[in-house]
């Protein structure tokens, strides 16, 4: 990859042969869907009513206090948990290194995370280790879909010193499946705290039920940017790691952002009214997807549990292709797609996701249905793809045998 | 850059070997790709490499090209994998 190339992205420019932005086709959500309409609509509402600081005693405070208590409640029924277990947090991201760090330290403490947890999951998990000497994070194995091998899982957990485990409630990468009730059962028994990150299928699955702590972001599920979601059942061996502060039942410090935080309630809930309905049209439309790419593109590897997997996610890894190329010859032809390659824009090592499940690391495309997405967004997708894949290989003297 | 066995490689049986150090993936694989295609059916071909997507993307290339993978050697600034060929031609031809 030339700096020539590289220059439209690292500097963040618009290059002149852009598609017009009505024509384009966003298919990464799983990076962040597009703000639901009900969440604009409270946004709007509530940065008129609720902008006071809720803790206050006035009238203006009151307010705010109860758009919060509201949105709290909603977010509650739907995890199935009580309000004051729900604690909210500026990205999920920060929920999960909250969450991974009131973990109760014992001596040699270990913490045991399955290998393609988001890596906000293993960064905090290495940060626990470092942080209490004699510490261990410890990697659980997948098997080719991305699945965590269970016996090794639940061998893991019962293990001496272990202080808490996470298991994602379904991979963000490839879409599959985890089996969180089972690792909560496993995790029970041997009186460890499971840390169930479920950013990539709340919205999208029903919510995992079994769980002693769990995170998730609202900008995957149409509300927006800058709410995370930390909730800790009562009970659980867990305590806040930050100074003392009265928020957020002391779990997280500081003013709440209100107005976003009741957006990201409105924008769950009405995403889970419509969510058995959407999940198996936005299924069968990656159903489409997988069935269609090896047909169209030779020498492709279609990744992830092709049944058992978040209705909206499809990856796929072509051979003999530059993933960043692929993705920004996409993006000029106007489809949105990410890569887990080496070499694109974030990172220079490939996605420790598809390198655990032993798949092809270059040429990866993840694509990821917007709740919006029709058929003909993935008609688009599919009639662009086997060329810009053409194209990148050509470039890179991969056809010329 | 391919250069028939000449003692290059510490490993005995090496028929062809491609030095792709310095080169980023897909560049090796594609070096793999063009050499194994050109080979007769049971060449075995070793790869040096130091880019980190080697270690998974040769043995991913050997399951999607039905070669074998054979194993790989750490070297203190790279890594020689090394590949038998399942055949002469690309499996999508």
């Amino acid at each position: 990859m030339s700096e020539a190339e590289r220059s439209p992205t690292s500097e963040g420019s618009l290059r002149p042969d852009a598609t017009p932005p009505a024509a384009r086709v966003f298919l990464d959500s799983a990076s962040g869907q597009p703000l639901h309409p009900a969440a604009l609509a409270a946004l709007t509402t509530a940065y008129a009513d609720g902008w006071a600081d809720p803790r206050g005693l006035p009238y203006q405070n009151r307010r705010a206090a109860i758009l919060l208590d509201a949105a709290r409640e909603s977010i509650a029924v739907i995890l199935g948990v009580r309000a004051d277990e729900v604690s909210f947090v500026s990205s999920g991201t920060a929920a999960v290194h909250l969450g991974v760090a009131g973990f109760v330290p014992r001596p040699q403490s270990t913490v045991v995370t399955s290998a393609v947890e988001h890596s906000s999951v293993l960064a905090a998990s290495r940060l626990y280790a470092a942080n209490h000497p004699g510490s261990t994070a410890t990697l659980v194995p997948v098997d080719s879909v991305g699945r965590v091998a269970r016996d090794e899982f639940d061998l893991a957990v019962s293990g001496q010193g272990v202080v808490g485990a996470c298991l994602q409630s379904a991979n963000h990468e490839v879409g599959t499946v985890q089996p969180t009730d089972a690792a909560a059962e496993s995790c029970a028994q041997a009186g460890v705290p499971l840390l169930v990150d479920a950013s990539a299928s709340i919205g999208s699955l029903e919510p995992p039920r079994q769980w002693s702590i769990l995170t998730a972001s609202a900008h995957k599920w149409g509300g927006p940017a800058g709410v995370g979601v930390l909730a800790v059942r009562r009970g659980s061996k867990w305590r806040a790691s930050t100074p003392d502060d009265e928020r957020e039942s002391g779990r997280v410090p500081g003013f709440p952002n209100v107005p976003a935080i009741v957006a990201a309630a409105s924008s769950l809930e009405a995403v889970v009214q419509e969510m058995v309905a959407r999940s198996a049209r936005l299924s069968a439309l990656v159903d489409v997807i997988r069935r269609r790419v090896p047909e169209l593109v030779p020498d492709v590897q279609i990744l992830g549990d092709p049944v058992d997997r978040v209705p909206h996610i499809v990856t796929f890894s072509c051979l003999y292709v530059d993933g960043e190329a692929l993705l920004l010859e996409l993006d000029r032809l106007g489809v949105a797609v990410s890569s887990g390659s080496a070499c694109t824009a974030s990172a220079q090592t490939p996605s420790h996701v598809l390198a655990a499940m032993g798949a092809l690391t270059h040429g990866n495309v993840r694509v990821s249905l917007p709740f919006t997405c029709k058929q003909v967004d993935i008609d688009r997708f599919l009639a662009v793809l086997p060329g810009a894949v053409a194209t990148v290989r050509d470039h890179l003297g991969a056809r010329a045998w | 850059m391919v250069t028939p066995e000449s003692g290059a490689s510490e490993t005995s049986g090496v028929d062809i070997e491609l030095d792709e150090r310095g080169k980023l993936c897909p560049l090796p694989i594609i070096a793999l790709g063009k050499a194994a295609a050109s080979a007769p059916g049971g060449t075995v071909i070793g790869v040096l490499s130091n880019d980190a997507a080697a270690r998974y993307d040769v043995p991913a290339w050997c399951s999607m090209c039905a070669a074998t993978f054979l194993g790989s050697t750490d070297h203190e600034d790279y890594v020689e994998y090394r590949i038998r060929t399942a055949g002469g031609n690309r499996t999508d031809d």
